[in-house]
């Protein structure tokens, strides 16, 4: 049983040493503080000498006292007291204005009675009138209610044409809206030919520019086929004349051979 | 309440102060002191338990005469919320009175009279330091209280005497 029992006071030992440990962490530093400020404080109260604490302790006891004999808590505050007043002035002077009210809300009745019988016949008289008055504006509104539903077909009959308009309009729509498919193709179809195009002309300026340059050159070896012929035409008089010299001096030395 | 009745409430809670701060730890050292004569290993000289004492009484005081003041005043009064910061201000100080006292260096050690079972160790010291950090939050509870009492007064007079007619003071 003592073993037991010894037991049971560990796993209780154990278990608040787990709950003041994990407080330590938060509150360790907290304390740490108020022991500061505690020391600092201490060092003013008076040591041995308990009289002094008797007297402050008697004279807080005697002040309370005072304070609760004076002000025990169970009396309306001043803002209220005189707010009860200005309530209850309040109230005594609409129950005045109430009663006035009602004495002249009786003096007017008699009197609206009495201008009510003064006025009766006339009012009979307008009556009717009003009542024909009322018959005449009958019978214009009948007209005008016929006029309007004259105007309802009408609007009708408008609303069905606006609304094959509409139908129509969507149609158009509709193309259109193909038409701008088929203009943007064609767009693009353009924009591509003028692109073959721009090319084919930078093509054709190379072509130009090459014709040129053989022409330049066509133009260079014509002069140079021209010298070519000049100088051999005077190549050609050159032989003759060579060979008119060389058939004189074979004449000469003919002659001379039959001279000898 | 009336005036009868709120000071019959602060008697009562300075009763119950004195003994708790009071009588109890009076008790309770002397009673410490006797047991070294059972053969409880308890270290406790005379001018250690006069020094206990002579705090014990002066901070015992005080804090009765404060409850006094505190409970028999009306409730969410501005007096009552400054004594009861004045009453947690004098708990602090009267727990740390133990320490410089040097009640927290006593070391309360009980041997069993049976061999092999162990002993019963508590660490005052330790415990008073904590005590300190649940006591810097109550400080701060009651520092609030004020602060909403003083600020929110007209309301709390006005909720008071309208709601219960003659005033609801507890």
């Amino acid at each position: 049983m003592i073993l037991q029992s010894v037991d049971f006071i560990q796993v209780i030992a154990d278990i608040v040493a787990a709950i003041l440990n994990t407080l330590n962490l938060f509150v360790k530093p907290l304390g740490l503080f108020m022991i500061s400020w505690m020391e600092y404080v201490l060092q003013f109260f008076p040591r041995n000498n308990l009289t002094v604490y008797i007297v402050i302790a008697i004279v807080i006891v005697i002040l309370g006292l005072i304070v609760n004999i004076m002000w025990p808590g169970n009396k309306n505050p001043g803002f209220l007291v005189k707010a009860e007043e200005v309530e209850e002035k309040i109230e005594k002077k609409a129950e005045a204005l109430d009663q006035k009210l009602e004495d002249k809300a009786k003096e007017l009745d008699e009197k609206a009675e009495k201008k009510a019988e003064e006025i009766e016949p006339k009012v009979k008289k307008k009556i009717k009138k009003a009542k024909k008055k009322a018959k005449k504006l009958e019978e214009k509104a009948e007209e005008l209610e016929e006029d309007a539903e004259e105007l309802k077909e009408k609007a009708e009959e408008l609303e069905e044409e606006a609304e094959e308009l509409e139908e129509e309009g969507e149609e158009l729509k509709e193309k259109a809206e193909e038409l701008e498919e088929e203009a943007e193709e064609l767009e693009e179809e353009a924009e591509e030919l003028e692109e073959e195009g721009e090319e084919l002309k930078e093509k054709a300026e190379e072509l130009e520019e090459e014709a040129e340059e053989l022409e330049e050159e066509g133009e260079e070896l014509e002069e140079n086929v021209e010298e070519l012929e000049e100088d051999i035409e005077e190549l050609e008089e050159n032989v003759e004349e060579l060979e008119e010299e060389a058939t004189e001096k074979a004449e000469s030395k003919v002659s001379k051979t039959e001279e000898d | 309440m009336g005036r009868i009745g709120n000071i019959v409430k602060g008697i009562i809670y300075m009763g119950v102060y004195i003994t708790t701060t009071m009588v109890i730890p009076f008790l309770t050292f002397t009673w410490v002191r006797e047991m070294s004569i059972l053969g409880v290993d308890i270290v406790l000289t005379q001018h250690d338990y006069e020094n206990i004492i002579f705090w014990i009484s002066a901070f015992g005081l005080l804090i009765s005469a404060t409850a006094f003041f505190n409970y028999s005043a009306p409730k969410q009064s501005i007096r009552k919320g400054t004594f009861a910061l004045i009453q947690i201000l004098l708990n602090c100080l009267y727990i740390w009175s133990y320490k410089f006292s040097g009640a927290t260096e006593i070391r309360f050690e009980i041997v069993f009279q049976i061999a092999n079972i162990g002993f019963i160790s508590i660490n005052v010291q330790n415990m008073v330091m904590l005590y300190m950090g649940v006591y810097f939050l109550t400080i701060v509870l009651k520092g609030y209280d004020l602060f909403d009492f003083v600020l929110n007064r007209k309301s709390i007079r006005e909720k008071r005497y309208k709601t219960i007619p003659g005033g609801n003071d507890l």
